[in-house]
């Protein structure tokens, strides 16, 4: 099927080229991230990545089938070239820093925390999980399966996922807590003149 | 699975809630609304809301928005950036095109040259503002005629289209307000644009409709076949932000928030509803005449006070009386039939 957007892109629309921007970023960062668990070095990769795409628009294949997979595979080989460079730089070994070595996910939530009072707390709640309740954690949120997914995958109830879950969101919870409390302003009393319609599954 | 209010949510509550995921990551409509309306209903839920993303943006890895919009304003610079001095070093560019890629440059050259003569003879009609015809369907049927271009119109009862007599503009311009599908004759040296309040189709390829809720709401665009563009403008119509359609997407513009989604979408869900399933959001009366209407072939007349409806209600395999009775309490009217149609007092 003619993919309209994409060849736009190619052909120039700058409209075009920001609005796929927008609505892949978040995609592409979190893949990025969990590859190398580092916020800038992710950022700067898919600048780098964007920017190669306008460039080389003339020369990039119209008729590719799954654009995002393609640019995900473009943006894996911009972070080893980068992770490369870094290497040489602080002169590790290129093994070491190859994105093979993926982290694992309770090391990137770590990392994804900027201030180091947040990372201690979090750090901390984590070690209160159990490596199920991470796991599913880490389908659920990041992976972001549906709770019936994820049920069928690991052989287990609906109603069992579903407690896991809501018991480590619990414990993760508390720790949030913590490091946002200040931000907690006084909660009104809430009319309950209005009934709102709910549907909850 | 978790029978507590809304309003008594926890942080953990949110999380674990499907509807608020959805809104959050914009992936389904009707929880996209039922979230937004929640909380600006309820202001006091906002800083658990809040915090609530801010722990979804942590356990999915995502960045905040601005932290996002920065990146974003980053990447807008570096690719003017690389424009200019491309065009300083476009020579060096040029050998290494295909035979077709350089026959387009001729071709855009062709076109750039074709505009300027069709500039000049717009800029020479300056101010004679083309007239418009203008068709208002105040029936209870949908309207089909076809425009001079052999594009055809279904237009929707309580709509109207103005459209140019003949169609000898660089684009052929329709302005719509209601609802409408268009089958459009292709034409791509005239592309084809609808005006609809704050969306602006542009026609790539063939057929698509154009919904529009007036008590405020929501329009959407659904595309059934080829491909469409469809730009949002804010009030001041400049150009925002562009989205494109494939078949079987379509896109929903909440003119409140200035919100818009595109999501997968089929004619299967028009069909589910018309066989009672029936969901009323922000309806006004027009709009709960018409899918009563169509559901159950009954007409509604409104000879009540009540002129300003905002009705909201889910049915699934409801009778007529059952939702009859059910917009009597809401609105708080009284019903009397008359043969096939119902008077509302």
């Amino acid at each position: 099927m003619e993919n309209s957007q994409w060849l736009s892109i190619l052909e120039g629309d700058k409209e075009a080229f920001l609005a796929f921007y927008r609505e892949h970023y978040q995609r592409l960062y979190s893949y990025c991230f969990s590859l190398c668990g580092n916020k800038e070095l992710t950022k700067d990769c898919i600048q780098e990545l964007f920017l190669e795409l306008w460039k080389s628009r003339h020369t990039v294949n119209p008729e590719v089938r799954n654009e995002l997979s393609y640019l995900m595979t473009w943006l894996r080989r911009i972070l080893s070239r980068q992770m490369i460079l870094i290497a040489k730089k602080n002169s590790y070994t290129p093994d070491s820093a190859s994105p093979e070595n993926e982290p694992s996910y309770e090391e990137l939530l770590i990392r994804h925390q900027d201030d180091e009072g947040k990372k201690r707390k979090l750090h901390s709640a984590l070690l209160q999980l159990t490596p199920n309740q991470l796991n599913i954690i880490k389908q659920r949120f990041f992976e972001k399966k549906s709770f019936q997914e994820i049920a069928e995958e690991n052989g287990l109830a609906r109603q069992t996922v579903y407690n896991v879950v809501y018991k480590a969101l619990i414990i993760l919870k508390q720790a949030f807590e913590e490091f946002t409390l200040i931000f907690l302003p006084l909660v009104l009393p809430v009319s309950i003149m209005i009934t709102p319609q709910f549907s909850i599954t | 699975m978790n029978s507590k209010n809304p309003i008594d949510y926890e942080i953990h509550d949110f999380l674990i809630d499907d509807s608020f995921i959805n809104y959050y990551f914009k992936k389904n409509m009707d929880d996209y609304n039922l979230w937004a309306e929640t909380l600006s209903r309820n202001p006091g839920l906002k800083p658990k809301a809040d915090q609530a993303v801010e722990l979804l943006q942590m356990l999915s890895l995502s960045i905040p928005d601005d932290e996002f919009r920065k990146e974003l304003q980053k990447l807008e610079e570096s690719i003017s950036k690389a424009d200019h001095s491309k065009r300083i070093g476009d020579l060096d560019i040029l050998p290494r095109r295909t035979n077709r890629r350089r026959k387009l440059t001729y071709f855009l050259v062709a076109a750039s040259i074709l505009i300027i003569g069709i500039g000049y003879v717009v800029f020479k009609d300056w101010g004679k503002k083309p007239s418009l015809l203008s068709v208002t369907n105040n029936n209870e049927k949908p309207l089909e005629f076809e425009l001079t271009d052999g594009t055809s119109v279904k237009l929707e009862p309580h709509s109207s289209l103005q459209y140019p007599g003949d169609f000898n503009e660089k684009e052929r311009k329709v302005y719509l307000e209601g609802e409408a599908s268009f089958h459009v004759k292709r034409d791509t040296h005239h592309p084809f644009k609808v005006f609809a309040g704050d969306l602006v189709a542009t026609v790539l390829g063939t057929i698509f409709k154009i919904e529009k809720n007036p008590a405020d709401s929501t329009e959407s665009i659904e595309l059934l076949s080829g491909s469409l563009k469809v730009d949002v403008n804010d009030a001041e119509n400049v150009q925002r932000r562009t989205i494109y359609l494939k078949p079987k997407e379509r896109i929903i513009y909440k003119h409140s928030t200035g919100d818009f989604f595109k999501e997968t979408w089929s004619r299967d869900t028009l069909v589910n509803r018309t066989a009672n399933d029936l969901v009323f959001k922000n309806a006004d009366f027009a709009t709960v005449a018409r899918k009563i209407k169509e559901v159950y072939g009954i007409t509604l007349i409104n000879q009540s006070r009540k002129k300003n409806w905002n009705y909201n209600a889910e049915f699934s395999n409801a009778e007529f009386k059952e939702v009859l009775e059910n917009i009597c309490i809401t609105e708080g009217i009284r019903s009397f039939t008359e043969k096939d149609s119902v008077v509302l007092r």
